[in-house]
């Protein structure tokens, strides 16, 4: 196990240069960079040429490319082209927003769409399987930006509960978490919902029943824990769509995270901000799925065998 | 499944037979799904609005009259007017085909790509696993915002790059769900009784793995479609996504919203009718995986 | 459990049924929750019309001289006497990055630390007063002669003094600049502590003016003393200092003691409330509901399509600035087929309604221009009217004398922002366009390409807009300006008889009014671009604050310790 945990570790390497080598490619042929919005109404192709040489911008490819590799490697983020300001500060200050919001929306998600798919999987085809599937079906239903504002308009607005926007105290994260963690609960419920029926009739189930243990522990000790393989990795999928797709809740919620900051660097073509938005967010992107694979892994001894399995086969 | 083996083993002239047997019996398990059903049909429905919605528009949806602007929803215009005088009915109606159109070829790109993908390490293991699943830990980890943001800049904005982008951030889910389907078929036995009698690689993928994984992955392109018409809302929000003046649903959601409080009809509309297909779609898909999967036959 | 867990799926639904009916239910007027009207003080303390320095460039063009240089007793608030104090809410509607001074120019950075930096210069009631320098004199055709106040310091104790200015102009340098303006910045050359010439590369003057009025001011003692070079705590001269800064959030303001100014102060340098909280609220709806909560007392730049709310409410003056900008459409004069058929140009102007536009994109709340120019630039003639207005009619004949008989051939592709209200524009000016007949393809750019987009000169017709409040050369000098490298402007003007005029026009002594009528006839002769309308700004004021001073020159930008409660 201690083997594979450090295999999967040291390919999280190549994955993360693989995004780099990526993500500076794809910028490096998309048309356009920062000379046109740092020089905005006086753009002239002379001003641009000599601004892209000050910036380091008319080099060849791979040599930007070695420039940028080497920075890294100086753990220099750079600045932003724009703005100047170091790039690695205004992560460490955007960073744990986003995590924050992205963290406790995902536990809400989990825990209302696992409730649910559950609700659903127990009470197949009856109205409870349906209601339930509505109410999550009305969270993927809807842009996230709506229910934003419907939220803000309920709870702020009208019921003065919460504070509209702004950063501050723990009030201030309820509606943005609460927004965000709607969309992802369909899914899950789905799939808990058809994971659990793939186990509600297997044979164990039926013996627990038949030794008449509790329903409830049938549930939630005996048939959940079997049906979770699927979910958890759900689960880890829905960290990409909330680490790099935040921006809309925090532009609504006037939240400076790392969504936003990413949107306005791919805008202006600020180079180093996107690439180390981007590196950041596919780190933690590739260690979170690295735990849920571990999890998994220890969590079900099938998954186990088979990648040791896999190790000693050769390509069949 | 036992019985598809002797089929695959044995006579290949009943296979015919068998899956017509197949084929009626999910369509029976299908048609006792209420709420399956009920959304086939509202699907359906959908659907004939998207062949036929230009014809039946009672207006251009194109046409500005901005003396006309924000009447509320009355006999005139069914749905009302939107900030530049445009009949929101017309622009709902053709804006329902570019909307389908955006998820379902998202999808089909999503699926087909991962399809291709994913056969590939699910079949052959091994080192060529790991490089496709790394392949696709790379492309998952991109955030689709740069991804969306970039095709945009090197292809030009517009509703096939949308379209693209979308379902190329989709491939990788779909890769997945393909390997880990064809690796949970490869260990069944019929197929290594299949092996056994030399079938040739590819001939087992086609023949066995891939039926199986079919159900699957039309569950999930059908679910998923509903996610791709959010995605263009999304994207438009962005400034990327669809162009002026396409009406498509997410767009007139995303340009209505400033207006909730005025005039929340022009954003509350095309929202509902948002809801209504994925709604259907996702009871229908639902039903499907449920009638797909004898297993859960209670 | 297992009936615990529908009843929470049916709460659930019923919470979102709410939020839904919520969202339609007609909101009503916000109850006045802020302080009763202000008092009798507050209205002595505002807008005594006092005499206000006249604006200095002279109609017929000729080079001014001094401006009523010792300009600060304008219109006076005796800071003292006025009842100051409390918190004041400010809701701006886009952050911005960084907080330096030095910086590419922002109008809601500027709106955030005009009165945290100062500049050397302010607007106020139509002319310029002076904040830290004391006179200012032309001496020569591109050089101005610019005296400092004595004993200015920073909040940190810095002095501020010539040498500092020149510090912070050459420092623009190494950063983008975006208010093309300071492109106009020769060099500064420091005489003795508070004495410097300004040599510009214009002789404009209202170039002087805005780079007077917008450059932010800092110390470079505190420049170079900031770890971060203030993108994150500025240190500045003026009478607030900033506490707390989170980028993209929010902002708060302090009145500090030992600002350097004292006596009569100009508005720029009034610090009534004690404490300003700023928020950014990029999302309109969000800014609305603050507006209407009371939660943002002064809002910024408010989206004008809630213009018709706000208008609506109680205990809430809306306030429509003009900004000081034009916007028209410009035509590609280069190998297109607009480029020489003057014909096909004019039916296009013929075939928009500017009142539509502003109609449909700012609810009413832009004027439409009439003519070529701004009318309140110091040198603007109105009788300098454009020859075409909205005419279908006259565009479907003006169609078919192009050659284009009904719209058959007749096809413009139309360059343009893909957000905001470019693309709205854009919408109405593709369905005008379509009601004479004339197809409009659209060339929908990103804000990262948009120059180079138009440098490529694959277009018809473009948005075109800029600024022109001060004076003509500044509105010329953007459509008409030559680019060193190709040798055209930026929307290919080439023709020899235009630039004979604009070169006489541009040379020092130039800006006679002869020159400035010829320049006049050629655009209204041969339609190189059609002005369309001047814009606003939408600021909301709750009850109390309506007396703060809105400045109607570039950008409408607030001083906003000129509120009082």
């Amino acid at each position: 196990m201690g083997r594979y945990v450090l295999r999967r570790l040291l390919l999280l390497i190549p994955v993360i240069l693989g995004v780099i080598v990526v993500v500076f490619t794809l910028l490096y042929l998309a048309p356009g960079d920062a000379t046109s919005v740092l020089l905005g109404n006086s753009y002239t192709e002379a001003a641009a040429a000599e601004l892209r040489a000050q910036l380091g911008l008319d080099k060849p490819y791979i040599v930007q490319l070695f420039n940028y590799g080497s920075s890294l490697l100086r753990l220099d983020f750079g600045n932003s082209m724009v703005s100047g300001v170091p790039v690695a500060s205004e992560l460490a200050t955007r960073l744990p927003r986003t995590m924050i919001i992205g963290m406790f929306s995902i536990a809400i998600t989990a825990i209302l769409g696992i409730l649910l798919g559950v609700t659903a999987a127990v009470h197949q085809n009856k109205w409870q399987d349906s209601l339930s599937m509505v109410v999550a079906l009305l969270g993927t239903s809807l842009p996230a930006f709506f229910f934003a504002i419907l939220l803000v308009l309920a709870f702020s607005f009208k019921l003065k509960w919460l504070p509209a926007y702004g950063l501050g105290g723990p009030e201030h994260y309820v509606l943005p978490v609460a927004a965000l963690a709607l969309g992802g609960i369909a899914m899950l419920a789905r799939q808990t919902r058809s994971s659990m029926l793939e186990v509600i009739n297997s044979d164990f189930v039926k013996m627990a029943k038949a030794k008449g243990v509790r329903r409830k522990d049938i549930i939630y000790r005996h048939m959940l824990p079997n049906a979770l393989i699927p979910v958890l990795t759900t689960i880890g999928m829905q960290f990409a769509g909330v680490l790099g797709g935040g921006v809309i809740i925090e532009t609504v919620f006037s939240v400076p995270g790392i969504g936003y900051y990413l949107v306005t660097g791919c805008n202006n073509r600020d180079y180093n901000v996107v690439m180390a938005c981007t590196i950041i967010i596919s780190a933690i992107f590739s260690a979170i799925m690295l735990l849920v694979d571990l999890l998994m892994a220890a969590v079900d001894p099938r998954i186990k065998a088979q990648f040791a399995g896999a190790r000693h086969k050769g390509g069949k | 499944m036992d019985a598809s083996a002797t089929a695959a083993a044995g006579a290949p002239a009943m296979k015919p037979v068998k899956k017509q047997n197949q084929l009626a019996s999910v369509m029976k398990r299908l048609s006792l799904n209420k709420s399956a059903m009920a959304g086939m049909v509202i699907f359906f429905i959908v659907l004939f609005f998207a062949l036929f919605g230009e014809l039946l528009a009672p207006y251009s949806y194109v046409e500005i009259n901005p003396a006309n602007a924000f009447v509320p929803p009355s006999a005139e215009h069914w749905f009302g007017t939107d900030n530049m005088g445009r009949d929101v009915l017309s622009r709902v109606l053709v804006g329902c085909k570019w909307s389908l159109f955006i998820g379902v070829g998202a999808q089909i790109i999503a699926c087909g790509g991962g399809i291709v993908l994913g056969c590939i390490p699910g079949f052959f293991g091994g080192k060529v696993d790991q490089v496709v699943m790394r392949v696709c830990d790379v492309i998952q980890a991109i955030p689709s915002v740069l991804l969306n943001i970039t095709l945009a800049g090197v292809m030009g904005p517009g509703i096939f790059n949308t379209i693209l982008a979308m379902g190329l951030g989709g491939i990788t889910g779909g890769t997945r769900l393909m390997r880990s389907s064809i690796m949970s078929v490869r260990k069944k036995e019929y197929l290594e009784a299949a092996s056994a009698i030399n079938c040739s690689n590819p001939r087992i993928i086609v023949k066995h793995a891939l039926p199986n994984a079919f159900a699957p992955m039309i569950v999930s392109f059908t679910m998923s479609i509903g996610s791709g018409i959010i995605g263009a809302s999304a994207l438009t929000y962005l400034g990327l996504g669809v162009q002026a003046p396409n009406p498509e649903w997410g767009a007139l959601v995303t340009a209505g919203r400033d207006y909730i409080k005025s005039a929340p009809y022009l954003t509350l509309i095309p929202g509902f009718c948002i809801l209504i297909v994925v709604l259907s779609l996702n009871l229908f898909g639902d039903g499907l995986r449920d009638a797909l999967d004898p297993k859960l036959k209670k | 459990m297992g009936k615990k867990l529908p009843n929470l799926a049916l709460a659930l639904a019923i919470m979102m049924l709410l939020s839904l009916g919520a969202a339609c239910a007609p909101s009503q007027q916000a109850a006045t929750t802020q302080q009763p009207a202000a008092s009798a003080d507050a209205a002595a303390t505002t807008t005594t019309e006092a005499a206000a320095p006249a604006a200095p460039a002279t109609s017929d063009g000729a080079a001014a001289t001094t401006a009523a240089g010792d300009a600060a007793p304008a219109a006076t608030t005796p800071a003292t006497d006025a009842p100051a104090g409390g918190t004041m809410k400010v809701a701006l509607t886009n952050p911005f990055t960084g907080a330096a001074a030095i910086n590419i120019a922002n109008p809601y950075r500027y709106a955030t630390f005009s009165q945290v930096y100062e500049t050397l210069l302010a607007y106020q009631d139509g002319g310029y007063v002076g904040v830290l320098a004391k006179e200012w004199e032309k001496v020569g055709d591109y050089t101005w002669k610019v005296t400092l106040h004595d004993g200015i310091t920073d909040s940190a104790g810095n002095p501020f003094t010539s040498s500092d200015v020149a510090f912070v102009m050459d420092s623009q340098w190494n950063v983008g600049h975006n208010l093309y303006v300071y492109y106009e910045v020769g060099s500064v050359s420091v005489i003795d502590g508070t004495t410097f010439e300004l040599a510009l590369n214009t002789d404009s003057v209202g170039a002087f003016y805005l780079i007077g009025s917008q450059m932010l001011m800092c110390s470079q003692a505190a420049y170079e003393g900031s770890p971060d070079n203030l993108a994150t705590m500025p240190v500045g001269t003026g009478p607030y200092i900033c506490t707390s800064y989170i980028e993209g959030s929010s902002c708060t303001l302090e009145k500090r003691d030992g600002y350097w100014k004292t006596g009569d102060l100009p508005k720029a340098s009034v610090a009534n409330p004690d404490v300003i909280e700023i928020s950014y609220v990029p999302e309109t709806v969000q800014m609305s509901m603050a507006i209407e909560s009371g939660s943002a007392q002064v809002a910024g730049q408010v989206s004008m399509n809630v213009s018709k709310e706000v208008d609506a409410l109680d205990g809430v003056t809306a306030k429509y600035i003009s900004n000081g900008t034009y916007n028209g459409l410009g035509f590609n004069m280069k190998g297109r087929a607009v480029s020489d058929n003057k014909a096909f140009r004019e039916a296009i102007a013929y075939a928009i309604d500017p009142n539509g536009l502003i109609a449909g994109v700012y609810s009413g709340h832009a004027t439409p221009m009439t003519g070529y120019g701004i009318p309140t630039a110091s040198d603007y003639d109105p009788s300098w009217i454009s020859s075409i207005s909205y005419d279908p009619e006259k565009a479907k004949e003006k169609l078919a004398e192009a050659g284009y008989p009904g719209g058959s051939g007749a096809t413009v592709t139309l360059l343009s922002n893909n957000v905001g209200e470019d693309a709205i524009i854009s919408e109405l000016v593709q369905g005008y366009l379509a009601a004479v007949g004339i197809t409009c393809e659209f060339d929908y750019v990103d804000p990262a390409t948009q120059s180079a987009r138009r440098a490529e000169g694959n277009w018809d017709l473009a948005l075109v807009g800029g600024m022109g409040v001060l004076d003509m050369s500044l509105f010329w000098g953007n459509i008409y300006g030559l680019s060193g490298e190709t040798g055209m402007s930026l929307y290919f003007h080439s023709d020899p008889a235009l630039y004979a005029i604009y070169d006489k026009y541009k040379a020092a002594g130039g800006k006679t009014a002869e020159n400035l009528q010829a320049l006049y006839e050629y655009e209204r002769d041969n339609v190189t671009w059609q002005p369309l309308f001047n814009k606003q700004v939408l600021y909301t004021l709750s009850d109390g604050y309506a007396d703060i001073y809105l400045n109607d020159g570039y950008m409408a930008l607030p001083y906003l310790g000129t509120a009082s409660k």
